[in-house]
């Protein structure tokens, strides 16, 4: 059983507009896991995603990182948001520093005092993200791809235990889509947990390991991918479709159970063609 | 045009630290703030504008478009300057009225057009080879006030903001044919300025949350790559200072 890593109690919280953006919401979220997000545009994705980094303080309940209840003084937002790492979803409005370098360097400079350290953690992550050619670019003056690998580039060097990416794949091509969801999963793999928003039931689908499922601020479901997405009714009921992989294998076969689920393309391919030699 | 977007991070500065860089900018500024020599300051404004042209890398139309609105704000200064009413020498009146240029004015207004267009080339070569964290980092190396540092630099980053959101927006109505007819400008206009400054406030407060995110203090603090300093950088720019001093000397000596 692994531990929790953020814990949501009763957490809500209002816009000082007056619109009560996230209601109530209880939510654990496990560590080391690949977990999405889900909702329509206006489910209050990215206001979770900011009560978590601190940015936002719940207006009720309490946030918990590792069993200890978020405090809200200096220091201990300092700590926290070097735990938690907010990717945001328009590079534009991320990007502050005249060159990638400086970009990069930002969050480090702002948190540690050896330079020297900086610099040599500046140059690695540089290198593993494939910007060193790009150091002196302005950041404005990149494509979008390239702008979402230094934002990706300029949190990750912080080193955070959670990465929280809010709508990573939007406005990106699909190469592009992928090359950044291949840099998060190297970081899964060393043990980072990922939280990702999204409003992308296929990917999400093939890509999750615990799906949150989010409307008008409330969580309406939690669980798996197969358990959340083979619920074609609670999915209506949040403005989202269930993923093509579902609906082509309860098509195929209607009854079918949750656990049932084909996992990838590759594997409803497989049974398909199966069912097609025994059928002839 | 706005000095970000003409910038090129490859000019031939940038191997330099920018202390370094500020060899090559602030003598030529403390002389032009002291000379009283047309002559020299319009040397300097030629001299800077070439060398200019060639370190930064920049188009020369370009660097031209760049001095449109300072000299349009020169030239009108000036005119108040050298009109004389009534004139001694008149080219104009109007009934009782003569209009004409006053000898002392058009001195006046020499020299201050020269001083003024040389410090602006000064001021445009400093923007042109440092970016604006650059600048920043220098102006804390000399002991400014953090406080104007950051006033500095949240003004160039909001002009910056501000320039994008209206380009984007403008070019929006653009698309959807506004603009076309005459009268209609005006109020579009007014709704233009309107959207861009309720966009851009949000794009700063965006910005803002985002620097929040990375631990923000309460300064601007970048980090530049490191440039090693070496004696025989210092070669060129004191060459070029003591030359440019010398002809001030000149100037100076016979009273040009
Ligand atoms: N700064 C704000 N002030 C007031 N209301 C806001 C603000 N930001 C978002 N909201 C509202 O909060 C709700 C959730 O927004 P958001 O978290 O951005 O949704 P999502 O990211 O899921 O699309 C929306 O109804 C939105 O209108
Ligand atoms: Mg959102």
């Amino acid at each position: 059983m692994v531990g929790s890593l953020i814990e949501l109690k009763a957490a809500s919280y209002r816009y000082p507009s007056g619109k009560k953006a996230i209601a109530e919401v209880d939510l654990s979220l496990p560590e080391g896991k690949k977990i999405a997000l889900l909702g329509a545009n206006g489910a209050g994705k990215s206001t979770l995603l900011l009560l978590l980094n601190g940015i936002y303080k719940p207006t009720n309940g309490e946030l918990h990182y590792r069993g200890k209840q978020y405090r809200y003084n200096r220091k201990a937002l300092q700590e926290l948001r070097q735990k938690v790492g907010i990717v945001f979803q328009e590079s534009d409005n991320q990007l502050i520093a005249p060159s990638v370098y400086e970009e990069v360097a930002f969050g480090l400079n702002n948190l540690y005092s050896d330079k020297k350290w900086i610099r040599e953690q500046v140059e690695k992550y540089l290198d593993y993200f494939d910007l060193l050619e790009l150091k002196h670019h302005s950041p404005h003056q990149l494509s979008s791809g390239q702008k979402k690998r230094i934002c990706l580039a300029s949190v990750l060097a912080m080193e955070p235990e959670l990465i929280i990416c809010d709508e990573p794949a939007s406005n990106l091509d699909p190469q592009s889509s992928r090359a950044t969801f291949e840099l998060l999963d190297a970081q899964n793999k060393k043990g980072k947990t990922l939280l990702i928003s999204t409003h992308n039931v296929n990917q999400a689908y093939v890509w999750a390991d615990l799906v949150i499922l989010l409307k008008e601020g409330a969580v309406l479901s939690i669980g798996s991918p197969k358990q959340v997405f083979s619920d074609a009714e609670t999915l209506a009921e949040a403005g989202l479709e269930q993923p093509l992989l579902v609906k082509l294998a309860r098509m195929h076969q209607p009854g079918m159970e949750a656990e049932e689920l084909p996992e990838n393309e590759a594997e409803l391919v497989n049974r398909l063609t199966k069912n097609l030699c025994t059928d002839l | 045009m706005w000095i970000t977007e003409i910038y090129k991070h490859d000019h031939r500065l940038s191997k330099l630290s920018p202390t370094i860089r500020a060899l090559y900018w602030a003598p030529a500024m403390v002389l032009t703030l002291v000379s009283g020599s047309v002559y020299f300051n319009f040397t300097m404004f030629l001299v800077i504008n070439l060398f200019l042209l060639y370190v930064s890398r920049i188009r020369l139309s370009n660097l031209a478009r760049l001095y449109r609105i300072p000299i349009v704000f020169i030239l009108v200064g000036c005119m108040a300057i050298v009109l004389e009413i009534p004139a001694t020498k008149a080219f104009v009146s109007l009934g009782k009225l003569s209009i004409g240029f006053s000898a002392h004015g058009i001195q006046l207004a020499t020299l201050l057009v020269s001083r003024s267009l040389a410090l602006i080339s000064i001021m445009y070569f400093m923007l042109l080879t440092n970016t604006i964290s650059e600048i920043a980092e220098l102006m804390r190396k000399f002991r400014i006030p953090a406080l104007l540092i950051d006033l500095f630099v949240i003004t160039f980053k909001f002009i910056e903001n501000l320039r994008n959101t209206g380009f984007e927006m403008h070019r929006a109505q653009k698309c959807r044919l506004g603009y076309s007819q005459k009268m209609k400008r005006i109020p579009l206009f007014a709704g233009l300025m309107a959207a861009v400054f309720h966009q851009s406030m949000q794009n700063a407060r965006q910005l803002e949350t985002a620097m929040q995110a990375r631990c923000a203090g309460e300064n601007y603090c970048f980090l530049q790559e490191e440039r090693p300093y070496a004696i025989s950088q210092l070669l060129i720019p004191v060459g070029l200072a003591s030359m440019s001093a010398f002809l001030l000397l000149i100037c100076g000596n016979y009273g040009w």
